[in-house]
């Protein structure tokens, strides 16, 4: 895909949706809208989510400027309960891969655990993991990249 | 596009709110915001039952509609500004009458606060902001200190240019999409009738140069301005003689003048007739949001901060030419050099108001 945008900086916008229909619809129709292109969207109802509630994880390369104002414009849709701008380094953010189980020059902010003779599981930070990625020093990717934010609080779902 | 209207629970803003979604300018996925313009309000669930209602009324296609008292928190593309006091319309109380710098006054820490607010979030996509409430030209000047002036419209010359084309259509037995004209200068007393920009469909040449002149009934552009301020001295004097029938019998009266003059005078008696201007008002604001959601280019006459363009200063109504936002002054080839002259001193004469009310 060829984003026009893609030389911008890298967000992520991390979004407590209300969960009934529609309500992605919503938060997309926001970013199209806009001429913005999702590079990522990652979203689960209140059942899936660790918390109970709804949320989306939404990556997307834009200006400073621009992903604030999509953001703002986000926290005023009736079907969100909050949004947030995140940066791509931000130490609540988790991004994991399946990668090959071989040899490869693993940096120290990412975690390489093998899960099998083939396969092995990386976790780091969006940017760090998408750095190493893109440095030719990582191993071969096995499936897609896989975002997660830390919950605010340590407590189970009421 | 997403519009925020500020002041949207006052009467002006309920009914740009309700013609907005009730004519379809807004699609679902495009947000309207209602902003309240007054954190002190006695009604501050308003705008909680006007989103509502509006859903209740239009179901079919209907925006996302937000609500909230957070100047902070618009978020439009376009803002509509209608928060503010404005005259009181009981034709009692003309006598009582608040002038126009007690609404200058009353309004200019409103106009601060909202240009701030919107500015604060939006230094790299400013958006457009069009001014309703008055004096609009107070407001085009404030916004302007916080925002591009390319981005800052004020809506009185939009509606008296309207009015102009409706007076002249009526009186010739046209529909008003036959005429074109333009009402420039400071909405109110110092409006500026733009007669050389008048065409009219089917008309040209001689037919159009006596129709014109039979119109204007041998008033002269220079001098509208002594003879508006006479007009308006005997059509107040005669709606304080009599509070009850005098906005009707000031109607029939202004009935009897020639176009121009009936622009700048007939908002009198039907603002205090107590219909107040709303439904032309609204209509003229939903006409220019519309032409700006549609990116059309489009030619407008409104409030625009002039920095010396046909040697104008100040922010009075012009001819424009919109592209998503201001892009440039309609040169003035086709002006007399009276209309020149008018629109020259009446710069000057707003600049020199907004000084006295702001002490800058």
């Amino acid at each position: 895909m060829n984003s026009p945008t893609v030389d911008y900086p890298l967000h992520i916008l991390a979004i407590g949706l209300h969960d009934r229909p529609g309500a992605v619809h919503s938060v997309s129709d926001v970013f199209s809208g806009r001429g913005l292109q999702m590079e990522a969207f990652y979203g689960t109802s209140d059942k899936l989510s660790a918390d109970g509630h709804a949320s989306a994880l939404i990556l997307f390369h834009a200006s400073p400027d621009r992903a604030c104002l999509v953001s703002r414009v986000i926290r005023r849709l009736s079907c969100v309960r909050t949004a947030e701008l995140l940066a791509a380094a931000d130490p609540r953010l988790v991004m994991s891969v399946l990668v090959a189980n071989e040899v490869a020059t693993v940096p120290a902010d990412i975690r390489l655990t093998a899960l099998d003779g083939k396969t092995a599981l990386a976790l780091g930070s969006p940017a760090a993991m998408q750095d190493w990625l893109a440095s030719g020093k990582a191993p071969r990717r096995l499936g897609a990249l896989r975002l997660d934010k830390a919950p605010e609080q340590d407590h189970p779902p009421s | 596009m997403d519009i925020s209207v500020i002041g949207a629970s006052g009467g002006c803003g309920r009914e740009i709110v309700t013609r907005l979604v009730g004519e379809g300018v807004l699609g679902r996925g495009e947000l309207l915001q209602l902003v309240g313009g007054n954190p002190a309000s006695s009604r501050p669930s308003y705008l909680h039952g006007l989103r509502a209602d509006l859903q209740d009324a239009y179901a079919e296609n209907i925006p996302e509609i937000d609500v909230t008292d957070d100047a902070g928190e618009i978020v439009g593309d376009i803002v509509v500004m209608t928060a503010g006091a404005t005259f009181p319309t009981d034709a009692a109380r003309v006598a009582g009458l608040q002038s126009r710098d007690d609404l200058a006054r009353a309004n200019a820490s409103l106009f601060e606060h909202f240009a701030v607010a919107v500015a604060r979030n939006r230094k790299g996509n400013p958006p457009v902001v069009i001014v309703v409430s008055n004096p609009v030209e107070l407001g085009v000047h404030v916004f302007c200190r916080h925002l591009p002036r390319e981005c800052v419209l004020g809506m009185g010359a939009f509606s008296d240019s309207q009015r102009f084309r409706w007076e002249i259509a009526s009186q010739l037995g046209l529909g008003r999409q036959r005429v074109h004209a333009a009402m420039a200068g400071e909405h109110g007393l110092g409006m500026v009738p733009l007669w050389s920009t008048v065409r009219i469909h089917g008309m040209q040449g001689d037919e159009l140069a006596s129709t014109i002149a039979r119109l204007r009934d041998g008033t002269l552009s220079a001098d509208f301005p002594a003879r508006l301020a006479a007009e308006h001295s005997a059509l107040m004097a005669a709606m304080m003689a009599d509070p009850i029938g005098g906005p009707v019998k000031a109607l029939a009266r202004v009935a009897e003048l020639p176009p121009d003059l009936r622009v700048a005078l007939k908002p009198f008696p039907v603002h205090y007739s107590q219909a107040k201007t709303i439904a032309a008002t609204a209509s003229a604001t939903v006409d220019l949001v519309t032409a700006l959601c549609e990116g059309r280019a489009v030619e407008v006459c409104a409030q625009y901060q002039h920095c010396g363009e046909l040697g104008i200063h100040g922010p009075i109504g012009n001819r424009l030419i919109l592209e998503s936002a201001v892009s440039r002054v309609v040169p003035g080839d086709d002006l007399s050099d009276e209309e020149i002259a008018l629109l020259q001193a009446c710069g000057q004469r707003c600049q020199n108001k907004i000084r006295e009310w702001t002490h800058e």
